[in-house]
């Protein structure tokens, strides 16, 4: 990569099933094949929904070859985002890691992906200077950038775990724009509210990033919203507009909205995304970019 | 000269080729959705979304939308500023046109049908659902005595400690 720096965005909400993982996905395939934008894409959660569903093959249920070899190759090789996390984090100051393809897999020729390891769920039981790890993300953004045998990435995404761990820490004090899904739901909208109302004080003395919030998986009637819906667009719109002016962010609720669709769940599995909701990922990735140019 | 013995014959006659010509039909039509199906995944057409009409900003009562969701607002703050008791009592002084329109722009199901009561409680379920997303946290509902922190947690040494040796 040369000197140009990506544009980082990361998908969060502290409540799970949100659509976080699908829709940092969608983004990523909708840009990186409509525009020839080259996107590298985190899977930060150690769920791994992430990397499970790229994996997952729809006609046999088995790892895809090509990606099955390649993933116990990165895991044997020591190249996996934990194993970049631990070689920071070592006492000897100097963070040595090579960045490649043996950490970026590629899922297209511009669309790449550094996937999910179990050993993230025992992260939190390591002893991590946790000062020190939250530049880990910006310092190995740093290294991939600096590598001219990497792309120039012109995105960054992260899918981050529903939970405030060290890698979302990492993610969120260095990103340009944090994405917050939510859901036509009561719990969903407080995810969106504790995160709005309480960022700021975990990611100080770093800048926060802005944040764009968006109504996901809206039950739609005649093309438009249910009236549900649209009561908790409007709520959350308020909670939004409030942190803004209470807690000194630039929060934003955006005016995309993604439409509730079964054939979603078979996205990322090989279903793509669906052809109806193209249209909708294109538009909340313009807001987005809009938002943070 | 007339093939049907009787005129009923005849109807009865006529009214089985309907039913023959709508199966016939229905076949058709069904085997076009599926080729459409098929064209539309194939080629990645969408679906064109069928357009209902759009909403008039006609209401149940004779107030709009927004001052629907202004009276909804008015009768959270009275909930959050004062007690949960004035915000019941604003919402029984409310007509009851009023109250039923103001159900269904919040999305309460069977705004039209339901009770009066049970639209009601509806509604002072999502007043309590907006107040909460307006606060920082549970904490942040509770009246406490105990030093905080900004963000809301006890200062450290503050807790009485020896309370746990009794």
């Amino acid at each position: 990569m040369a000197g140009k720096s990506p544009k980082t965005i990361a998908t969060i909400n502290f409540k799970g099933g949100v659509g976080k993982t699908t829709v940092t996905w969608c983004l990523g395939d909708v840009v990186s094949s409509m525009s020839n934008a080259k996107v590298l894409m985190f899977d930060l959660d150690a769920q791994m929904s992430l990397t499970q569903a790229i994996a997952l093959n729809e006609e046999t249920g088995a790892l895809e070859d090509r990606f099955g070899a390649w993933y116990q190759r990165s895991i044997q090789r020591k190249k996996t985002v934990f194993d970049a996390l631990d070689a920071y984090a070592r006492p000897t100051g100097t963070f040595d890691f090579g960045t490649g393809f043996d950490l970026i897999y590629k899922l297209t020729e511009t669309f790449h992906f550094v996937p999910s390891v179990e050993d993230l769920y025992w992260m939190e039981l390591e002893v991590f200077d946790r000062d020190h790890v939250k530049d880990f993300i910006r310092r190995l953004l740093g290294k991939i950038q600096s590598n001219p045998n990497l792309p120039d990435y012109d995105y960054v995404l992260f899918d981050c775990p529903p939970s405030f761990t060290l890698l979302s820490y990492s993610v969120l004090s260095c990103c340009d724009l944090v994405l917050i899904p939510v859901n036509g739901d009561f719990f969903a909208s407080k995810g969106t509210s504790l995160i709005l109302n309480s960022l700021k004080m975990r990611i100080e003395p770093f800048p926060l990033p802005r944040i764009g919030v968006f109504m996901n998986r809206a039950k739609t009637y005649g093309g438009h919203p249910t009236k549900e819906a649209q009561f908790y667009i409007r709520e959350v719109e308020r909670v939004c507009s409030n942190a803004a002016a209470t807690q000194g962010i630039q929060a934003k609720f955006f005016d995309s909205w993604i439409p509730d669709r079964a054939a979603i769940k078979r996205a990322i599995t090989g279903g793509g995304v669906p052809a109806d909701l193209i249209d909708p990922f294109r538009r909340l990735w313009a807001e987005s970019i809009a938002y943070v140019r | 000269m007339n093939e049907f013995r009787s005129q009923q014959e005849e109807v009865e006659r006529l009214l089985s080729e309907i039913e023959d010509t709508k199966d016939v039909l229905k076949k058709i039509s069904a085997r076009l959705s599926g080729i459409e199906k098929h064209v539309r995944r194939a080629f990645q057409i969408p679906k064109p979304v069928r357009e209902r009409k759009a909403p008039s900003g006609k209401t149940l009562s004779a107030k709009s939308r927004e001052e629907l969701m202004t009276r909804f607002d008015d009768v959270r703050n009275l909930y959050v500023e004062s007690a949960p008791w004035a915000a019941d009592r604003a919402l029984s002084e409310t007509p009851d046109d009023e109250l039923r329109a103001i159900a269904k722009e919040i999305g309460l199901p069977d705004a039209r049908k339901s009770g009066i009561s049970q639209l009601r409680a509806g509604i002072m379920q999502k007043v309590r659902e907006s107040s909460l997303l307006g606060t920082d946290s549970l904490r942040g509902a509770e009246k406490t005595s105990q030093p905080t922190t900004g963000d809301g947690l006890p200062v450290l040494g503050a807790v009485d400690l020896a309370a746990d040796d009794q």
